[in-house]
């Protein structure tokens, strides 16, 4: 152990004094040079008991019987369970679930509030206050008396996009922004059972399917390539636009 | 030993965030750090538009349900092995499509109702109320320049400039409340809270549809389509001023999950089921005529769902415990404290229906009868300071009252204000509307309308003289141009529902032991 302790002293050190010391502050062009500093750009892919096929298309897993079939207490496993407050053992059960998100070139950047009004503004600015008076304490700066615009003047924000299109025309191929896809065979109740599972185990009513039929189903999409026409497809969207996200 | 290994680390890092380049960092002051309390998050939409492709759907579907019941569930006649739980198909009495659900069967002769696929909505799309797109049409087909009755035609548009504007965002915030109780007491609760704008600008929302009815079972492929039905729907107006609350539900003998949704909407509404060029081929994105079909003009509905804090959206499982379970708009509690504030007509009344304010006959501005039924009718008709009462005019406008957000309406068309206690105000300036009226109310419009060409009969032909004198009664029958008859476009008028009030609602669901 004390070997451990003479390590991570001696790396404290090093980070620290001596070595800190000896640094210089960056210039401007160097901090110019820092990658990043104009905002982030990521792409997001989300796959719930699902992956892409060769053509690039949604499947269910194969490895969970394609999230189909099985028996009342042994179910394919791409479920998904709501439970609410007093309702203790009973579930919203979502079967046959599977999905994929895919959302290309999202930029987050910071932004700046426009001082300017629009000519939407909310009367008294009442939703940043604590009371809904328009004269009660602003939430946004804390002070009283309500809030004017100009508590928002400058107030930094964040900035959600996507890569912007060329063009507000609609066009086949400006449909890139996300792609979606989204399964819900069946939903209905199901209740935990203390011994349905095997060897008389309990099972949760999100492992079970009791029941005999469906509440609902529902099914995000598009219509199949005709170079593929059995296979499922993903939902093109496109979205225009910023959201500027600020807490107060 | 672990200690002072921690005590170790915990040294090296504060040496190294205490060397010198740390020391030229900025401090935040306490009035920035106190800046953000944490109350609320706001989201402000700028040049806002989001569209699916035409031919990406939501859908209805349904999958194959298990049909082996030899687990435990199963084991048990009449419905499973746990007390009251089980399927109703057991091992004794398995499922069998043939004698549950014959029509499901395929055989050729038997045709589905509803199954996969046969409901469809295409192309979600929310999009400026401009008609400058040269892909405007579901079909990639040009919609630019003037169309349809005040930009109805098109179902696409540009961006949506200030969809929700920083200085009026959607904000969501935690936020308490001190309302009525379901007990009838009154009570401070927490709240989660989705606020929309309070103003916004009117933007379009729009999908194409496809109904498969009554396909043949054995039939697959796009062939099928020859059942299909293509139908387009465009709003036009926006959900300012819409409230979505969550929260743990005053009942205390069911704390459960409570959900409030006061749905304000406005705008115009069309629906048209006329395609430019018939395809009925599933799946393929037309373009539809900018004119044909039933539109709803200035509308405007106010549908309160929940109350702080004695009425709430609440999910439970039905007492049969098959699988269903309903979604409920609670029971209005019969509880004094509750129902005469929520029948009074201003905001601190508690005195009910029969109180002072319903009965009372004062004139005078501020006070009693005037006040209440200026504030009643006004802040959501857009009166504005015209709006008097027993001759008075009444100036001040005045917040929502507890009726005005227990009593929801619809309204179609903008007369708001009848008889000669509303004068003309923003809402009525319409006034009555013409048969071939365009601009408001309840009208169809036939697809001859662009060329003025009668397509069909708004009105039954109506005999005018019936004579027996020649001995026939063969009537003389109306003119077959004259009044309506023969038509493109033909006006219903206006319409309102007032005073809708919510006293319980339950949808519950069958589907889940079929």
């Amino acid at each position: 152990m004390n070997v451990i302790r003479s390590m991570v002293l001696f790396l404290g050190y090093l980070l620290s004094g001596a070595v800190l010391a000896g640094m210089s502050p960056m210039g401007e062009r160097e901090l110019g040079s820092v990658t990043g500093q104009e905002g982030a750009a990521l792409d997001l892919d989300l796959y719930i008991n699902a992956e892409l096929n060769a053509n690039g298309n949604p499947q269910p897993l194969v490895s969970l019987s394609s999230c189909a079939g099985g028996t009342p207490t042994q179910p394919n496993p791409c479920f998904l369970g709501l439970s609410f407050n007093n309702r203790t053992g009973e579930w919203i059960t979502i079967k046959d679930f599977y999905a994929t998100l895919r959302m290309f070139d999202v930029f987050i950047d910071a932004a700046n509030i426009n001082p300017a009004a629009t000519t939407y503004q909310n009367p008294g600015m009442d939703r940043f206050e604590a009371d809904n008076s328009g004269t009660g304490r602003c939430l946004v700066d804390g002070s009283l008396g309500g809030c004017g615009l100009d508590v928002l003047d400058n107030r930094p924000a964040l900035k959600l996009s996507f890569r912007p299109h060329a063009s507000p025309l609609i066009t086949a191929a400006s449909y890139r922004d996300i792609s979606w896809f989204m399964n819900i065979g069946r939903v209905s109740a199901e209740y935990d059972c203390a011994a349905c599972g095997a060897g008389g185990i309990q099972r949760f009513g999100y492992q079970l399917d009791q029941a005999t039929g469906s509440v609902l189903g529902l099914r995000i999409a598009r219509v199949p390539a005709a170079a593929a026409p059995a296979e499922l497809r993903a939902a093109a969207i496109r979205v225009d636009g910023n959201m500027l996200f600020f807490g107060f | 030993m672990l200690n002072r290994l921690i005590k170790t680390a915990l040294l090296a890092c504060a040496s190294l965030l205490a060397a010198s380049p740390a020391a030229a960092m900025t401090a935040l002051d306490d009035e920035e750090l106190v800046e953000h309390t944490g109350e609320g998050l706001a989201f402000a939409l700028d040049d806002f538009r989001f569209l699916m492709s035409a031919d990406s759907y939501i859908e209805q579907v349904g999958s194959a349900v298990p049909t082996n019941c030899a687990s435990v569930g199963c084991t048990s006649a009449g419905g499973g092995g746990v007390a009251g739980v089980g399927p109703v198909w057991t091992t004794t009495v398995p499922y069998n499509a043939a004698a549950h659900n014959p029509r499901s069967v395929a055989t050729a002769g038997n045709y589905f109702s509803f199954v996969r696929g046969d409901l469809r909505w295409y192309g979600l799309s929310i999009s400026s109320t401009s008609n400058d797109q040269t892909a405007g049409n579901w079909d990639g087909s040009t919609c630019v320049g003037a169309s349809g009755i005040d930009g109805l035609g098109c179902p696409r548009g540009g961006y949506v400039d200030n969809f929700s504007p920083y200085d009026n965002p959607y904000v969501l915030r935690a936020f308490s409340y001190s309302d009525i109780l379901y007990d009838g007491t009154t009570g401070a609760r927490t709240v989660l809270e989705l606020l929309a704008p309070t103003d916004q600008p009117f933007y379009r929302f729009s999908f194409w549809g496809e109904t498969e009815a009554g396909k043949n079972v054995t039939c697959t492929g796009t062939a099928c389509g020859t059942r299909t039905l293509k139908s387009q729907s465009i709003i036009q107006g926006n959900a300012e001023g819409s409230v979505l609350r969550i929260f743990q539900f005053s009942n205390a003998a069911d704390p459960t999950f409570g959900l409030y949704y006061h749905s304000f909407l406005q705008g115009d509404y069309r629906f048209t089921v006329k395609q430019v060029a018939t395809n009925d081929t599933i799946g393929v994105p037309v373009a539809f005529d900018q004119f044909e079909g039933i539109h709803f003009k200035n509308v405007r509905a106010f549908l309160p769902l929940g109350q702080l804090h004695y009425q709430a959206i609440t999910l439970d499982d039905t007492p049969a415990k098959n699988g269903n379970f309903f979604v409920e708009l609670t029971l209005l509690p019969d509880t004094a404290g509750v129902y005469n504030a929520h029948y009074a007509l201003n905001a601190n009344d508690v005195s009910g229906y029969g109180g002072s304010d319903y009965t009372g006959t004062g004139a005078a501005v501020g006070s009693g009868y005037a006040t209440a039924l200026y504030a009643v009718r006004c802040p959501l008709l857009n009166c504005g300071a015209s709006f008097t009462v027993n001759g008075v005019a009444n100036a001040a406008r005045q917040p929502a009252t507890r009726y005005a957000t227990t009593h929801g309406y619809v309204r179609w068309g903008d007369r708001a204000c009848n008889g000669s206690s509303c004068t003309a105000g923003a809402d009525d300036a319409g006034g009555v509307n013409t048969t071939d009226a365009v601009n408001d109310g309840i009208f169809f419009l036939g697809s001859g309308y662009a060329a003025a060409t009668t397509t069909f009969q708004s009105f039954a032909r109506r005999p005018t003289v019936i004579s027996m004198a020649t001995g026939s009664a063969v009537p003389t029958w109306q003119n077959s141009t004259a009044n309506g008859v023969n038509r493109y476009r033909v006006n219903l008028g206006d319409a309102r529902i007032e005073g809708l009030m919510l006293h319980k609602l339950r949808i519950t669901s069958l589907g889940a032991n079929l």
